[in-house]
């Protein structure tokens, strides 16, 4: 038996273990080492791997980011900033036809930005929109469907731990795979805007509009939109001119902010517009999250820290938030800092485990040279190579339908990334890694509210106990079709991803 | 079973209470981040209202942390390895549990003894291997005696001078190596014991079945 052929039989039997409910970091360690000892046809190699992978990885500086963005995660959650964000969205959005569901995905993204975990943003929002969804008639379908998919933008807009594994297993950078995230993020939350848009018009009973005092009634607004438009063109304009797309790229959200809270609203006969104050009041309120966004992507993006000194400083800033929260509350218990100090320590070590096995079962494919000789089939092959990155995608949608995104992404980046690499997309190698690993994202996400395994599904239907699981099923149908539009963008079009990458480095 | 529910109680807090040691670590992860980040943009503002030859005296520790990495990779470290008893106790290691409901309950409580075995034998392997970073392996071909004989013997000193590996240190700190190997190897052992009982409540469970 040759050594490609005993890493290709590593396949099936990692495969069997694991359907064999043998845990993920556990299966790939077994065949890993076991692999390895049959290859070296001695166990000196598997041990010595054994020996410094554990330490290494556990002590390592760039892999201590996971844990870092995951106690970010539970500090925000611990902190309340999802109230904030839903009420300072739905400041924005509520008035509008399906205002509530627009609030909770635009909440659920704001979130997403300073948490990268889906299961924390889908129950975090879920807790605090989801009762006021159905106070407002908005059907169970509609209300779990858009909570579960708004759990999504936690793992798409950066900082996502999803990205950062992918970074890891792929050896890419880290830094420009969250500016390559973020795009794709904005588009996914126009999209499940679209969505709710449609689903609210199209319904039998949608739900009643929000009567709130302090928004505008219907009123044309045409002159702020065109103000907007035109500060839009005076930005790109100064940009080209020597500004630089980073300051004019400031300059531009600064000014839409500036429009969007006090450029006067035509007020209508005895109609007390107390919109701008709202607004203001709300924002305030969500400032501290927003600006824990900005120090923590701003200053990766900008160059200032490093993602893991970025993660650091993200946990700080939330623990400060959640204490202070905490502190001006009644019951000053400080046992949540316990809870999620217990909490992280779990899931990150449950994920760097499964990563020390990961690396142990990618050297032991290493020294059977599966990647390259699978590569170097591929590119023999008269495949065109979009029709592999497609095979791959649709393989990844099919994979997330029954299968833990992390699971998936520990199992398939180390033999499709060397396949990328040699294919040639008319794009340079490092960008098409990138390319690949926000493709790989958003299949992940989109698994996540795939029926029958969606682990936002369950969640979700968890918190509303009187919906159905078939409502929650069809509820996130429409945004699964969005997911599904937005991929087939992403492929067609790389440029989308790399725009900001290429705009930034 | 009462008596391996009291054991189980005994261990869960055992593994908690060793969780929120190390959970520490994290905190003290984010503070030295923090900071270091501070110092950072502190010295840079100093620079640039100052210049870097005017700053005072009084003003000189306000600067990054030289080897925050190692401190934030070591401080995170000393969680994780921590946290790893728990998780195996809870067995909250991630599984593919998509046939669960097609194999019958007899044959999912072998598959579950089967993983907890796999998983009490690389804990085993993990003790091991942790030991061989503290202390060197003898060579019998060399004429080294097993540590265990040396031990029996009293040879402390052979002990300490040869075999204890503690020459290793951090690159930028200088820190030593040797307390982390030993924590690492403190958890490791206790990740064992963990897994040893997991295996034996699997077990008793299997056998339990009518």
């Amino acid at each position: 038996m040759t050594d490609f052929q005993i890493g290709l039989l590593g396949f099936p039997v990692l495969l069997t273990l694991i359907l064999l409910r043998i845990p993920l970091a556990v299966a790939l360690l077994v065949v890993g080492l076991a692999g390895k000892v049959l290859i070296e046809g001695q166990a000196n190699g598997a041990n010595s791997l054994l020996k410094q992978q554990m330490f290494n990885d556990f002590n390592t500086y760039s892999l201590s980011l996971i844990p870092l963005f995951l106690l970010m995660s539970e500090f925000a959650t611990k902190g309340g900033m999802s109230q904030a964000l839903f009420k300072a969205a739905e400041a924005f959005v509520g008035r509008r036809k399906g205002g509530l569901a627009l609030s909770a995905i635009l909440g659920s993204g704001a979130f997403g930005a300073i948490c990268g975990s889906s299961l924390a943003t889908a129950t975090t929002m879920g807790r605090v929109a989801l009762p006021e969804l159905q106070r407002a008639g908005y059907s169970g379908a509609l209300a779990t469907g858009t909570l579960a998919a708004g759990g999504t933008l936690g793992i798409l807009i950066p900082p996502s731990i999803v990205l950062v594994i992918y970074g890891i297993l792929a050896e890419a950078n880290i830094e420009r795979l969250f500016a390559a995230a973020l795009v794709p993020g904005l588009l996914a939350i126009a999209g499940y805007m679209a969505v709710i848009a449609f689903v609210v018009r199209s319904e039998k009973n949608p739900p009643a509009r929000a009567k709130k005092p302090w928004f505008e009634d219907q009123i044309w607004q045409g002159p702020r939109c065109a103000v907007m438009l035109l500060w839009g063109l005076i930005c790109g304009a100064l940009a080209f001119t020597g500004l630089g797309y980073a300051k004019a790229s400031i300059l531009l959200l600064a000014g839409l902010l500036t429009l969007m809270i006090f450029v006067p609203i035509r007020e209508n006969k005895g109609f007390k517009i107390h919109v701008r104050a709202e607004r203001i009041k709300r924002l305030t309120q969500a400032l501290p999250a927003l600006l824990i966004f900005a120090a923590v992507v701003g200053g990766i993006y900008g160059g200032v820290f490093s993602p893991t000194a970025a993660a650091g400083i993200g946990a700080g800033l939330t623990l400060l938030l959640a204490l202070i929260r905490s502190l001006r509350s009644d019951e000053r218990n400080l046992g949540w800092i316990g809870t999620a100090l217990i909490n992280t320590a779990k899931t990150s070590a449950m994920i760097l485990f499964i990563v020390v096995a990961a690396k142990v079962f990618n050297a032991f494919l290493a020294s059977a040279t599966v990647p390259q000789t699978i590569a170097e089939i591929f590119i023999g092959s008269n495949l065109s190579p979009w029709m592999i990155l497609i095979g791959m995608v649709l393989l990844y949608l099919a994979l997330g339908t029954i299968m833990d995104s992390l699971a998936m992404i520990f199992l398939t980046v180390p033999i499709f990334v060397p396949i990328i690499l040699q294919l040639d997309f008319g794009i340079p190698e490092d960008q098409a890694l990138l390319w690949f690993g926000i493709l790989v994202l958003v299949s992940a996400e989109v698994g996540l509210i795939t029926p029958p395994i969606g682990l936002n599904l369950f969640v979700i239907n968890a918190l509303a106990n009187k919906v159905p699981m078939g409502q929650t099923y069809r509820g996130v149908l429409p945004f699964v079709v969005s997911d599904m539009v937005r991929i087939a963008l992403l492929v067609a079009f790389p440029w989308i991803t790399l725009a900001l990458v290429r705009l930034i480095y | 079973m009462r008596w391996l529910s009291r054991i189980e109680r005994i261990l869960t807090w055992a593994a908690t209470a060793l969780c929120i040691v190390g959970g520490l670590g994290f905190l003290f992860a984010v503070m030295a981040t923090c900071w270091s980040a501070i110092g950072k943009v502190g010295l840079r503002f100093l620079n640039a209202r100052l210049g870097p030859e005017n700053i005072p005296d009084v003003l000189v520790w306000i600067r990054p942390l030289s080897g925050e990495d190692e401190i934030v990779a070591f401080a995170v470290g000393f969680a994780l390895f921590a946290a790893l008893p728990l998780v195996t106790l809870k067995r909250e290691h991630i599984t593919i549990g998509l046939l669960q409901p097609v194999y019958s309950t007899q044959f999912n409580r072998i598959l579950t003894l089967l993983g907890d075995g796999l998983m009490l034998g690389l804990a085993y392997l993990f003790v091991r291997q942790q030991w061989n970073l503290i202390f060197k392996p003898a060579r019998l071909s060399r004429g080294q005696e097993p540590l265990l004989d040396l031990i029996w013997a009293g040879d402390w000193r052979q002990i300490w001078d040869v075999r204890f590996l503690d020459d290793k240190q951090t690159q930028v700190m200088g820190l030593e190596l040797w307390p982390w190997h030993v924590w690492a190897e403190f958890c490791s052992i206790i990740f064992l014991i963990m897994a040893a009982f997991v295996v034996a409540k699997s077990t008793m469970q299997w056998r339990a079945i009518p």
